[in-house]
């Protein structure tokens, strides 16, 4: 390594400041799975409509973010924000790009859950006299959530892992901490690494925990 | 186009796009095809009947696909200064984003691979192919069917995700985009022409993900 000498000292004296960081980047991506919960599906029942002029507008609004950068579309929100004249903290910008970008990915995969439930379900319902919102309350979405689970949860790994890019947009998140470790310690590589550590820790403690809690109370019917 | 968006984004500008679009695609090819090398070498050690090959493998799938892009990006950018190498920025971003797409195509290799049953092995071994010719001439080809639909999806992915690279002032599309922004203002504009370009790049071959996914289907 051409005679270069590691030093993690400084930088795990910095691991406060770097926890911290994470803790915004827990807070952000849990707001953003919630957010996208509720774009996604309203998003899902509109593609899924019968009316041309719902549905429509609902698959550009998927096509056209699965089509195109997260990143672009948070610089796209934030500095429009700006251009336009609202004044919005960062985080809020951050978070409703998130929000704008995995609303789609969402929609996609209510959709999926909604069209895996067996045409005899919503028969059955219709048939008991319940109203469609009644209907999605208590048939669909219930059975819906099964399906769903899954891969929301990997979506939920993946907010993580992309929500590093509103550091670039300077909220003071896991990866903007690092950032400014790495200018004050002078030792860019060993924050990076400890940095892509933490975010590995997360997101496998994460996972694992979700997988646990979807075997006892979200397993699929077989 | 307005006549207050064409006094201030002017001919010039509209070429500095088409580079960074240049650049972008630059990016990508180099990543993937540099990643889709490192990719089999992996994805043929996670499929391994070895541990001391599959386990490595595995490893190096695991932390490449938990960890974010960004960081990988700076790691590679500061490591490669350490290990004495002054390079180029586009280096640094092919050589992160080879990394990076090698781990999620190794995935999407094994996948091919385990899905040829070993009926096929024992066919091959049955006409004395070795290991090496029964992976070119009978699993491969067939293989071939299953890693090319999410392979184009990995290919779109990789066009979003170069994007990334911005950060490192490599210039490509994203790049460019701010630095019209920063000399216009004009985000919205300029932010909308950056995404139509990459939408561009990217729909035509989501339909090909999909039209490839229906007629390679393997059947049975």
């Amino acid at each position: 390594m051409h005679g270069y000498v590691f030093q993690f000292r400084e930088v795990f004296q910095e691991l406060p400041m770097l926890l911290d960081g994470a803790l915004t980047t827990l807070h952000i991506s849990i707001l953003t799975l919630l957010f996208s919960l509720i774009v996604g599906t309203v998003g899902a029942l509109c593609r899924m409509s019968r009316l041309r002029w719902i549905r429509v507008p609902a698959t550009w609004y998927v096509e056209v973010i699965r089509n195109t950068p997260l990143l672009v579309q948070l610089f796209f929100i934030y500095f429009g924000f700006s251009q336009i004249n609202i004044d919005v903290t960062n985080y809020t910008a951050g978070l409703a790009g998130l929000v704008l970008n995995n609303g789609a990915y969402l929609t996609e995969i209510v959709r999926a859950g909604i069209q895996a439930i067996h045409k005899g379900q919503f028969e059955a319902g219709y048939s008991l006299g319940l109203s469609f919102p009644q209907l999605m309350r208590h048939v669909v979405f219930p059975q819906a959530f099964r399906v769903v689970y899954p891969p929301m949860c990997n979506q939920l790994i993946g907010i993580i892992l992309w929500s590093s890019l509103v550091s670039t947009i300077s909220v003071q998140d896991l990866a903007l901490r690092g950032k400014e470790v790495a200018s004050t310690t002078f030792r860019s590589f060993e924050t990076y690494a400890l940095v892509t550590l933490i975010y590995v820790v997360m997101t496998l403690t994460i996972s694992g925990a979700l997988k646990l809690i979807g075997l006892r109370w979200f397993r699929r019917p077989a | 186009m307005p006549q207050y968006v064409q006094d201030r984004l002017n001919i010039y500008d509209a070429l500095l796009l088409l580079q960074g679009l240049g650049n972008t695609v630059l990016l990508c090819v180099a990543g993937l095809g540099l990643g889709l090398v490192i990719a089999l070498f992996v994805g043929l050690a996670r499929a391994s009947r070895f541990r001391w090959l599959s386990w490595p493998a595995a490893f190096y799938i695991e932390v490449i696909r938990d960890s974010p892009l960004l960081m990988q990006l700076y790691l590679v950018f500061f490591a490669l200064p350490l290990m004495g190498l002054q390079v180029p920025i586009l280096v640094a971003g092919v050589a992160t984003l080879m990394v990076n797409s090698s781990a999620f195509m190794a995935e999407i290799v094994r996948a091919g691979i385990q899905a040829i049953g070993k009926d096929q092995w024992d066919a091959a071994r049955a006409l004395g192919m070795g290991y090496l010719q029964s992976m070119r001439y009978i699993v491969m080809p067939q293989a071939a069917r299953v890693i090319i639909p999410p392979g184009v999806g990995l290919l779109i992915g990789l066009i979003k995700d170069s994007s990334v690279v911005s950060v490192i002032s490599y210039i490509e599309l994203t790049r460019v985009g701010q630095i019209l922004t920063e000399k216009t203002f004009l985000s919205f504009q300029v932010f909308g022409i950056v995404a139509a370009l990459y939408f561009v790049l990217c729909y035509p071959l989501s339909r090909l993900a999909v039209s490839a996914e229906r007629r390679l289907k393997v059947s049975g």
